[in-house]
């Protein structure tokens, strides 16, 4: 079975496509993510979002500087920030970024759309503007917001059209599994939307913890 | 150096635009307003110019100036845009602290999804009028964004990652749109049009704009007519 596999990713017909070239790309998906807070609150939800890719393809590896956003609202999360124990649901944004390696294999499911696999680090910053919520210990108003920054990773898999020309506008459709744990969560006050400011900055310890399955779909745009 | 080139007779039109010009329907044209000319068939104005992109290649000096022109032209904007950032928040001690800095910013999205895209694209759009290709335009618009990110903006705050890669890479997807919304407003012919097109698209205003090409119709006194196209770059 190995060998078959082997054989079927590494072996096959070469692939004749736009190589040695910047690209951009971007598309829109849905995604399910569990978010886990403080004291085992959890919650699933499903969100929506899109994803952008710049960078350079060789013949079947590309290089990629990438962003992924995502939006959903959690329920019943607790979140801790400057001595504030805060119990409630939010709007959760998670913009990430990172540098992806792809590898477009010979394997096609259909004519042109080959197999491929896309991973690497990432980098995030995630968004909790809380609407319905509870406190103990500290001061938060309605006007506050928490951000996390977070490390993690990204590896999807999909199948994109081999074309001869980027102008062809080659389509990608990929299954996506990231995981992002925080390490710093901030308060802060967006009152004034021209300047906001940081309230104060702390270790996340083991705060928030995402797990994100996402269907992209998108396109070569040039 | 200005050069001058003339495009050959694109086409020659024997069937449907201008189908209906012929030496019968000419006094027609003697009736309209000086220059304005109209497509007979659509009933449509024919503009005088026809706007477009055209791709060339670049040398590395050239490349350079315009990145240099770009940067020196943030130094001047970026304090007359924002002039109550700049004084409260600005100074060379920040400068030197933020030096090298790179963090999340924890702006609204009405900024990093809104405002520095749209000035992303506006130097998307100056690129592409400087006769770069769609991808290059975004390359240079990175080049450009990062230099301001790093050595202009650290004057008040660090240097974002959001706003490295947002703004070239957002500002080219919004800079399409205008591209291919504005060229269809000039191209419509008239005045109201072309107003929007260029508000939208001020690049195309300026001398370097290198798509502009005049359009002269010709008619060789019998059965065929056409048109003459001629830019400059």
């Amino acid at each position: 079975m190995l060998k078959f596999l082997f054989i079927a990713l590494f072996l096959c017909s070469p692939l004749y496509a736009y190589q040695n070239e910047l690209a951009l790309k971007g598309g829109v998906g849905i995604s399910v993510n569990t978010v886990q807070g403080k004291n085992n609150t959890e919650d699933t939800f499903v969100g929506y979002g899109f994803n952008s890719h710049f960078g350079y393809r060789l013949t079947k590896w590309e290089f990629n500087i990438s962003s992924h956003v995502f939006f959903g609202k959690a329920k019943g999360i607790e979140f801790e920030a400057n001595n504030t124990t805060i119990v409630g649901n939010g709007v959760l944004r998670t913009v990430s970024f990172g540098p992806l390696i792809k590898y477009i294999t010979d394997f096609t499911l259909a004519k042109n759309w080959h197999f491929y696999v896309n991973f690497g680090p990432t980098w995030s910053i995630k968004t909790v503007k809380i609407e319905e919520y509870r406190t103990s210990g500290g001061t938060f108003k309605d006007n506050y917001k928490l951000t996390y920054i977070s490390r993690g990773g990204i590896f999807a898999f999909g199948i994109e059209e081999i074309l001869n020309y980027k102008q062809e506008h080659p389509v990608y459709l990929e299954f996506m599994y990231g995981y992002f744990r925080a390490h710093d969560v901030s308060l802060v006050d967006a009152s004034d939307n021209t300047s906001v400011q940081i309230l104060a900055t702390e270790s996340a310890g083991n705060d928030i913890e995402d797990h994100i399955f996402m269907v992209n779909f998108g396109m070569t745009i040039f | 150096m200005i050069k001058v080139f003339t495009l050959l007779l694109i086409f020659t039109i024997t069937g449907r635009a201008y189908a209906s010009l012929s030496p019968h329907d000419y006094p027609l044209l003697a009736d309209l307003p000086k220059k304005e000319i109209i497509d007979l068939t659509s009933k449509k104005r024919v503009p005088q110019t026809l706007y477009t992109y055209i791709d060339r290649e670049h040398t590395f000096k050239e490349s350079l100036k315009l990145v240099s022109a770009i940067y020196g032209l943030s130094w001047v904007l970026y304090p007359l845009t924002q002039p109550k950032t700049f004084r409260n928040q600005g100074s060379f001690r920040n400068y030197k602290d933020n030096f090298g800095e790179l963090v999340f910013d924890r702006d609204e999205p009405f900024w990093n999804w809104i405002i520095h895209p749209l000035s992303g694209s506006q130097l998307f759009l100056f690129y592409r009028a400087n006769g770069y290709s769609r991808i290059e335009s975004l390359a240079m618009t990175f080049i450009s964004s990062t230099l301001f990110e790093f050595t202009i903006e650290i004057y008040t705050e660090p240097a974002s990652i959001q706003d490295l890669y947002q703004t070239p890479v957002f500002g080219s997807i919004i800079g399409i749109g205008i591209e291919t919304l504005s060229l269809y407003l000039l191209n419509q012919g008239n005045p109201f049009s072309k107003f929007f097109g260029h508000l939208i698209n001020p690049a195309t205003l300026f001398w370097f704009f290198e798509g502009k090409v005049n359009i002269t119709p010709t008619w060789d006194g019998n059965d065929r007519v056409g048109l003459l196209l001629v830019g400059e770059f």
